[in-house]
């Protein structure tokens, strides 16, 4: 009779602590001041200082942005395994234009309400078009040393000049140079803009 | 008996075997370098613009990150910080961003130009400067991670974080960096010899900018139309 009792006691007991305990867990479930215990770590970057490598006048009029987004696949097999894998997004952001600074003496002349220019041939402004800090990497299995990824990021320039530097989109930049500036001179007075690119 | 010692045989030559495999495998590797699969393209915008880029800058940060895992209890409104011995790992990516400045002259517009009555006096007024990150370039070779026993290496895709970071801080730097005094001194530079190609004495043309710019001006300067994919 007293064992039994003493079970019953028991029971009622645990029940008691078991539901203050769900009842504290759920207060701090809700009240993180109460009673919280994690793992952090910060993502943050520290704070280091910028140095200018160098500061450039330039003067180039671009009239075309081609923003292009490559993905490129790189693969390694493994005799035993499975293979590694690497895939990266890179972005870029290819201009076309034309640079002042090499148009040649005379390029631009008026005469009555007309002014003739002849202008550079449209060209790439800059070689230095890839967007590194954006690149994602989109599947990842295995270690890639830096030569791997500065193959896939000349890979990935390659792409994007095949693909942005076509015949079409030159044609388009030009075609857009010569409605730019003949609405700018128009605001300068000019009813006519002869516009002649050099090839 | 003779299978006790035959397990443990063939598992050590199975070893030994993988191991010489993979030994040639990071082998070919090295001589052929990697094999790229596959490419596909993803996005291609295209855009007609009209900007005259007058100033480049070109900004070497290296980005560093240190990864210390720390033990955070809160109780009853009090936080304690333990630093755990989990072993840490440190970063040190160096990186070179190109920044360039220009003048938008898509929307340019004819009542930003003002003539003297007798013509001899022009006064343009140019559209305030941008400036925009027009390449990076994580230089791999150089970068440099430490790692404890306990922990992994940091993932491209941590590594593409801190980077994307790092330029973003540089970014917050540019009314430091003096750039759109360039941009402003060069555009005139260049746009008051062409003026005087029109008919005007360059001691007659006046180019003026909006203001000043500071810090407060971030998002009004930085062009964040190239570093959306799509509208």
């Amino acid at each position: 009779m007293k064992t039994n009792k003493n079970l019953f006691l028991w029971i009622v007991l645990t029940s008691v602590l078991l539901v203050l305990a769900a009842l504290l867990l759920r207060k701090c479930n809700e009240d993180r001041n109460l009673l919280a215990v994690e793992v952090v770590s910060s993502n943050a970057i520290d704070l280091t200082p910028a140095q200018i490598r160098s500061i450039q006048r330039i003067g180039r009029w671009e009239f075309l942005t081609i923003t292009d987004e490559e993905l490129v696949d790189t693969i390694r097999h493994r005799t035993l395994g499975r293979d590694d894998r690497l895939v990266r997004i890179y972005h870029g952001t290819l201009r076309l234009g034309i640079d002042l600074s090499e148009c040649q003496e005379g390029w631009i002349f008026t005469h009555g309400d007309t002014v003739f220019l002849t202008l550079p041939p449209v060209h790439l402004l800059s070689d230095q078009f890839i967007d590194e800090a954006r690149t994602r990497a989109f599947y990842e299995k295995g270690t890639w040393d830096a030569r791997a990824k500065e193959q896939m990021y000349q890979k990935a320039a390659r792409q994007m000049k095949r693909r942005s530097l076509t015949p079409a989109n030159f044609r388009q930049a030009e075609d857009n140079a010569r409605r730019q500036l003949t609405t700018l001179f128009h605001s300068f007075g000019f009813n006519h803009t002869e516009i002649r690119f050099n090839k | 008996m003779k299978r006790t010692i035959l397990f443990p045989l063939l598992a050590v030559l199975l070893t030994l075997l993988g191991g010489a495999c993979t030994e040639q495998t990071a082998t070919t590797v090295a001589a052929d370098s990697t094999d790229v699969v596959d490419s596909v393209d993803m996005v291609l915008r295209v855009r007609q613009t009209s900007r005259l880029y007058t100033a480049e800058y070109q900004v070497h940060k290296i980005i560093t990150h240190a990864d210390v895992k720390h033990l955070r209890t809160t109780l009853l409104g009090h936080t304690y910080d333990t630093r755990l011995s989990l072993g840490d790992r440190k970063v040190a990516i160096p990186i070179d961003v190109t920044l360039q400045a220009y003048i938008d002259f898509s929307n340019f517009h004819e009542s930003q130009i003002e003539r003297s009555a007798d013509g001899r006096h022009l006064h343009v007024i140019l559209p305030d400067p941008k400036v925009l990150v027009v390449a990076s370039k994580v230089d791999h070779e150089s970068t440099k991670q430490f790692t404890d026993l306990l922990r992994s290496d940091y993932s491209n895709e941590e590594l593409a974080d801190f980077t994307a970071q790092g330029v973003r801080s540089i970014l917050h730097q540019v009314p430091r960096l003096g750039i759109f005094d360039t941009a402003r001194d060069n555009a005139a530079a260049i746009l008051i010899p062409l003026f005087a190609s029109l008919g005007y004495s360059e001691s007659d043309v006046v180019i003026t900018f909006r203001k000043e710019f500071t810090e407060r001006d971030l998002p009004f300067y930085y062009d964040e139309s190239n570093r959306k994919i799509t509208n």
